[in-house]
């Protein structure tokens, strides 16, 4: 089974709208959205609905304000700035769930709680199987949700003799995106053709080569500069990627996302005929 | 005045409309970019850098000598960046978030903590615009002690524009964090719509006011403006899709460098939010 990776670095490249598209062609393969802080991968490809499963993520500290006796401890130990003093209590967004200040605290005041920080399912869609997830808006610890859902999709294509686990991403080179790479056999980058798009490719090129993953560029809406589109691909060139090809600016896509299904499989469009190429591609570069 | 410019869903503008409207206000407002894993404020701003300093995180330091393998602080460690092997600990650095509790925790003070490099920050001007930026290092795992650090990097401005990084997790509420009021910026479609409320969401948990730019506005349908309509969500601007701003965009270009017009919307938006008088 080969897993498929889709970054971009800058937020919003198309990541999602590539995904679509190569879950559709990927025929009976596996599709995880990774992006589990924003996940939209569900809005195109309507999974059936299953039941979702708890996440827990960690614990959180809380002061119990009967058994505290403001000696102050917690908040010298605390090094993120979750502990406000007098009446001292603990801001439960800004707690790491470290448990520093649980165990020092010399009067037992502090409680440490698992905290339900999310949940995920594997379902189907018309595509094969669909695994996605839920982190609570204002939650941490997408790292280890994405590790959670990654075993689970791989788990569902084991079972179900997928040939391709495609994998949507989060955004940005952190933590999310560092617990999506773990087993990928390729990573396609979709870069738009800016000077903050190449600057953004820039870093997650360096994060992969830091990582020894290959990675393959696609250049998203690449006729809004042509110049620019030059420069990224010659970066993606300096880095050893390969490169899977240009995707024309296109009302299509808007169109393909307000009615809900994956671009091209309603109507084709210029957009459309170029990821599919991008696709072909990809698949004879993993099946060499 | 404190204004973070949020959005959820990740390439809506964000960037954009916080270096707009920070260039708009001029003289005594300062821009910090605190989306550290992909800052691309700088690119339109292009601020003259003053101060560039290394950001570096305490990361634990075990003297073997001490050491006699009690295993306390691979049991402290939530982060599973202490194991015990064969009587010995080892640290997997990269999962550490520098909690410091393994050095309060060795019984044989054998854990003393040393300085690992995470970042940096830098400090500039862009003519009368204060300007503060984070990079994290590339392999990181956590931007959040970064962007904290970017924040402290603010000089007394009157009015602070914060570009906060995309999504609803810890980065994106420590950016967020203390600020006055919310811009969040997002485009009419299905994707920004999901996200919106996510974004919506996280602001209500953590109170803090908020209201709406829609970027590319014309592109879309009308189901946001609906749902922020039943929400009583308040729609400030919406910038319609216009090829010119995203060509001028992807030359590093701002959007008043496009269409200057937008100069005084983005002023008479500013100066109509809670604490945005000039």
């Amino acid at each position: 089974m080969k897993q498929v990776l889709i970054l971009s670095g800058k937020g919003g490249t198309g990541k999602t709208t590539v995904a679509g598209v190569f879950s559709r062609l990927a025929a009976a393969c596996v599709t995880a959205d990774c992006d589990v802080d924003a996940a939209d991968l569900h809005i195109i490809l309507s999974p059936e609905l299953s039941e979702r499963k708890k996440y827990y993520g960690g614990k959180k500290a809380a002061i119990d304000a009967a058994k505290c006796v403001s000696c102050g401890r917690c908040r010298e130990v605390c090094r993120f700035e979750a502990v406000s003093a007098e009446p001292y209590t603990i801001d439960p967004h800004s707690c790491d769930g470290c448990g520093v200040c649980a165990w020092n605290c010399p009067a037992g005041a502090v409680t440490f709680k698992e905290i339900l920080s999310g949940t995920w399912m594997v379902s189907s869609s018309r595509f094969g199987v669909f695994a996605g997830a839920r982190l609570e808006p204002a939650e941490e610890n997408s790292g280890k949700l994405v590790a959670t859902l990654k075993t689970e999709a791989g788990k569902a294509a084991e079972a179900a003799g997928a040939k391709y686990l495609i994998l949507d991403g989060s955004p940005g080179i952190g933590c999310p995106v560092l617990a999506s790479l773990g087993g990928v056999s390729a990573v396609v980058i979709v870069a738009e053709p800016t000077v903050s798009g190449r600057h953004d490719f820039i870093r997650l090129a360096e994060l992969l080569k830091q990582q020894g993953l290959k990675g393959f560029l696609l250049v998203n809406k690449y006729d809004l500069n042509l110049e620019e589109t030059g420069r990224l691909e010659a970066a993606a060139a300096g880095f050893g990627f390969g490169l899977l090809g240009r995707v024309a600016f296109d009302a299509g896509v808007i169109k393909a996302l307000l009615a809900r299904r994956t671009l091209g499989e309603a109507a084709a469009c210029p957009a459309a005929g170029d990821v599919e190429a991008a696709w072909s591609r990809l698949r004879a570069e993993l099946e060499k | 005045m404190r204004l973070a410019v949020a959005s959820g869903k990740g390439g809506t503008g964000k960037t954009s409309l916080a270096c707009a409207l920070a260039r708009a206000l001029g003289p005594g407002a300062a821009l910090l970019d605190c989306d550290v894993e992909e800052p691309d404020c700088a690119l339109f701003i292009k601020p003259r850098i003053e101060h560039e300093a290394e950001f570096t995180v305490p990361v634990p330091a075990i003297d073997a000598a001490k050491c006699d393998g009690c295993g306390r602080c691979a049991e402290t460690c939530v982060y599973n960046a202490i194991k015990i092997f064969t009587g010995k600990p080892f640290l997997f650095g990269h999962m550490c978030h520098s909690c410091g509790g393994c050095a309060l925790a060795c019984p044989r003070k054998a854990i003393s903590e040393v300085q690992r490099i995470s970042g940096k920050v830098r400090h500039g001007r862009a003519g009368d615009l204060y300007f503060a930026d984070g990079l994290m290092s590339v392999g990181e795992a956590s931007p959040v002690r970064l962007i904290k650090a970017v924040k402290r990097a603010a000089p007394p401005a009157r009015h602070v524009i914060i570009d906060c990084p995309p999504g609803t997790s810890c980065p994106m509420i420590a950016a967020v964090a203390g600020a006055n009021f919310c811009l969040l910026v997002s485009e009419p479609t299905p994707f920004g719509l999901c996200d919106l409320k996510l974004a919506v969401e996280t602001l209500e948990k953590i109170s803090v006011p908020h209201a709406l730019v829609i970027n590319r506005s014309d592109l879309g349908d009308g189901e946001m403006e609906a749902w922020c309509s039943s929400k009583g969500i308040k729609i400030l601007l919406k910038i319609p899709f216009d090829r010119e701003i995203a060509a001028a965009y992807s030359r590093g270009e701002t959007l008043l460098d496009a269409r200057p017009e937008y100069r005084e919307k983005l002023l008479a938006l500013f100066s109509a939010l809670p604490g945005g008088a000039a």
